[in-house]
């Protein structure tokens, strides 16, 4: 629909497309800047420039040199995949797609002047900002985590990239015979299944090469988050012995040296290596711009447009943003925004009426094994009355039990999103 | 027995003698008639007080939006003098009257607690002072419900003879004062869910909760079914020193009851 209006509009404009009719009626092409090159902002930027014919300038501020995907990164740490296999360069945004790279960090947002400004001193002016940094961690929720040196020895490896590697390289200098601690705190935080899946993959790892070692999770949740009862039962029948789930154990506080980790109410818990997933916030830059209203940790939206309710002209996306109803923290999540903000964004710099039904979808693997994959599904449809975006009933669903087949959909699947979202 | 648990509500004056006659034990038995009331006005009315206004002095802070509505954390405290009774009220659950505290002098009037929320609401904070005015504050939290596949599990046992957990309770001195936190194992279910079966699941919860500082009782509380699973309640007392002995007990409508202790340090 938003696609057909736009380019109707560009033909009745002449035959030369919105590039030429931006120029023409506002003297230059309107220009959107990108926070973050994650599954949300660069899906954003690719599509921004499909959609409005390349008629609008798009910059991408995003600091590492390339793209590390979280999903399938427990894979690495399972041993299974590489981080080469997960990394995707950024060249084709830029040469396919005319986007302008920008590797640098941005310092702050001046929403009045609509310019954001930049860690190596630029300043780049937008007429609409799309703001997707991801996740931050609360590390003033634990304490021991903030001495010198103590998030280089205990490892969320909750981004994938360099902390991947090392958890992976953690686990195998680990004697046989060792435990591997990982927390997980309250909901909401990115990726639900997650956690369970790497305990999945450290199991898998475990079983083959070092069967006498354990995987205890600490769970500051009630019960399993997400597809509780495939996890549960691969961890009592497929990892028998080894995985042991304890949920209600809140971490409130780490002692690095002596590879601690400490409760809200229950006992200390000593293990070869820890690995602690913190709680979250929205990316940094979200929170200290003022963005972060709800529960001060994430960020309110139109879900027509994804625009900010705090400040005008301003998108988020992503895992940064205060969820609707059964909308997960995911990557193929992230995807969608960033698609539904294109259209909008659009939209809205070429005088279009937005679509006022957005529908897509979430699809989320995980891994119990280096084969094996369990799904969950969901589609999530806008509600006028509600303004928020709900689960279609009796959409989507969840997996009868692990399969091999399903570990094929999940590895192409990953494939098919980072062509989607960068090629 | 229930004219006692009602006299304790009704009258604050006589309450210090009930505690400390102790409410050790006691048959099982029906809910209390306040918490049947279904607006915050009939609740301040069964709680005998006088007048009912809103007021920026009874400070509310709950999160904005809930990810789930299990457990959301509410902290309700206040400045004003003569508090006897502190009130929690959902306005829009099936039971919406969560809690209802019997302050003493020994506790500060600062609690946090967690509640149920069955949909989106208004979260009420009363307070009852001992000359019957009570005053509230109110704010609205959004239950959005989680993500994933997110699965819940009920439990259908219902066993009043199974043996019960211990209460984790943690005690932080801080000077004079000490900040008391403590999760009971219970399942609290609120008889309001159905199982597999389509059938409900009858209500089971702790009821009333005591908790006394060498073996005077400092706080009391009557719950419904809205408190969440596995309670936590945090309060700060006064006056608390290493070698203190802290009692908390509890008692569900099953007639089960559990007393657990720790010395502060």
């Amino acid at each position: 629909m938003q696609r057909r209006h736009f380019l109707q509009t560009g033909s009745a404009l002449g035959t030369v497309g919105l590039v030429s009719a931006c120029a023409n009626l506002g003297g230059h092409a309107p220009k959107v800047v990108v926070i973050g090159g994650g599954y949300a902002g660069a899906t954003a930027a690719k599509y921004i420039r499909m959609w409005s014919n390349y008629g609008i300038q798009v910059s991408l501020v995003e600091p590492n040199p390339s793209f590390i995907s979280c999903p399938i990164s427990n894979l690495v740490i399972g041993g299974s995949k590489t981080i080469e296999d997960i990394t995707t360069p950024y060249d084709n945004l830029v040469k396919r797609h005319g986007v302008q790279l920008v590797r640098d960090r941005v310092l702050s947002i001046d929403s009045d002047k609509r310019l954001v400004k930049l860690a190596g001193g630029a300043e780049l002016p937008y007429d609409r900002l799309i703001v997707s940094p991801g996740v931050d961690f609360m590390w003033e929720t634990l304490p021991g985590m903030n001495k010198p040196g103590a998030q280089d020895q205990v490892l969320h490896a909750w981004k994938a990239g360099a902390q991947t590697v090392a958890l992976r390289r953690q686990l195998e200098a680990m004697p046989d015979g060792g435990v591997f601690a990982m927390s997980i705190p309250l909901a909401p935080y990115r990726c639900p299944p997650g956690p369970y899946e790497r305990a999945c993959q450290v199991a898998d790892y475990f079983s083959k090469a070092k069967p006498k070692s354990k995987v205890l999770i600490l769970d500051a949740n009630d019960d399993v988050t997400s597809k509780g009862p495939l996890f549960k039962k691969a961890w009592t029948e497929r990892y028998k012995g080894i995985v042991e789930y304890r949920n209600k154990h809140n971490v409130t506080d780490v002692d690095v040296a002596g590879k601690t980790l400490k409760f809200e109410f229950n006992d200390d818990v000593k293990a070869n290596v820890l690995n602690v997933i913190p709680a979250m916030r929205a990316g940094e830059i979200a929170v200290k711009s003022g963005l972060a209203t709800a529960n001060q940790r994430w960020c309110e939206v139109d879900f027509l447009t994804f625009e900010s309710k705090a400040a005008k002209n301003v998108h988020v996306l992503g895992d940064s943003i205060q969820i609707a109803p059964g909308m997960p923290k995911s990557g193929h999540m992230a995807n969608q925004h960033g698609k539904t903000c294109a259209a909008a964004v659009v939209a809205l710099l070429s005088d279009h009426p937005v679509n006022t039904l957005p529908i897509y979808n979430n699809t989320c693997y995980s891994f119990v094994s280096a084969q094996e994959v369990v799904h969950v599904a969901s589609v999530h449809r806008y509600d006028a009355a509600q303004k928020t975006m709900l689960t279609v009933p009796g959409s989507g669903g969840v997996s009868a039990a692990a399969n091999a087949l399903e570990g094929h959909y999940a590895l192409a699947w990953a494939r098919n999103i980072w062509a989607d979202t960068l090629a | 027995m229930f004219i006692r648990r009602r006299t304790l509500l009704q009258n604050a004056t006589v309450q210090s003698l009930l505690w400390s006659a102790g409410v050790w034990s006691r048959p099982a038995q029906a809910a209390l008639p306040v918490f049947e009331s279904k607006t915050l006005a009939q609740v301040v009315k069964a709680l005998g007080a006088k007048s009912l206004a809103a007021s920026a002095d009874v400070r509310l802070s709950t999160l904005d939006y809930a990810e789930n509505g299990a457990a959301v954390p509410v902290d309700i405290a206040t400045k004003l003098p003569g508090v006897e009774r502190i009130a929690l009220f959902v306005e829009k659950n099936p039971t919406p009257l969560i809690a209802v505290f019997q302050i003493s002098d020994a506790v500060d009037t600062a609690l946090t607690v967690h509640t149920k929320m069955a949909q989106t609401s208004d979260v009420v904070a009363v307070v009852i002072l001992s000359d019957g005015r009570a005053f509230f504050a109110k704010k609205e939290v959004k239950v959005v419900l989680g993500s994933c596949g997110t699965t819940s599990e009920i439990s259908e046992v219902v066993d009043s003879k199974r043996p019960t957990e211990p209460t984790r309770i943690r005690a932080q001195l801080q000077g004079e004062s000490a900040l008391v936190r403590m999760r009971m194992a219970h399942e609290m279910e609120s008889g309001q869910r159905k199982n597999a079966a389509g059938k409900l699941v009858p209500a089971w919860h702790i009821d009333q909760v005591t908790i006394s500082l060498n073996g005077k009782p400092v706080l009391s509380a009557d719950w419904g079914p809205g408190v969440s699973k596995n309670p936590y309640l945090q309060l700060t007392l006064k006056k608390a020193k290493p070698g203190d002995k802290l009692t908390v007990v509890w008692h569900d409508n099953k007639a089960v009851s559990r007393t657990d202790d720790m010395l502060l340090v």
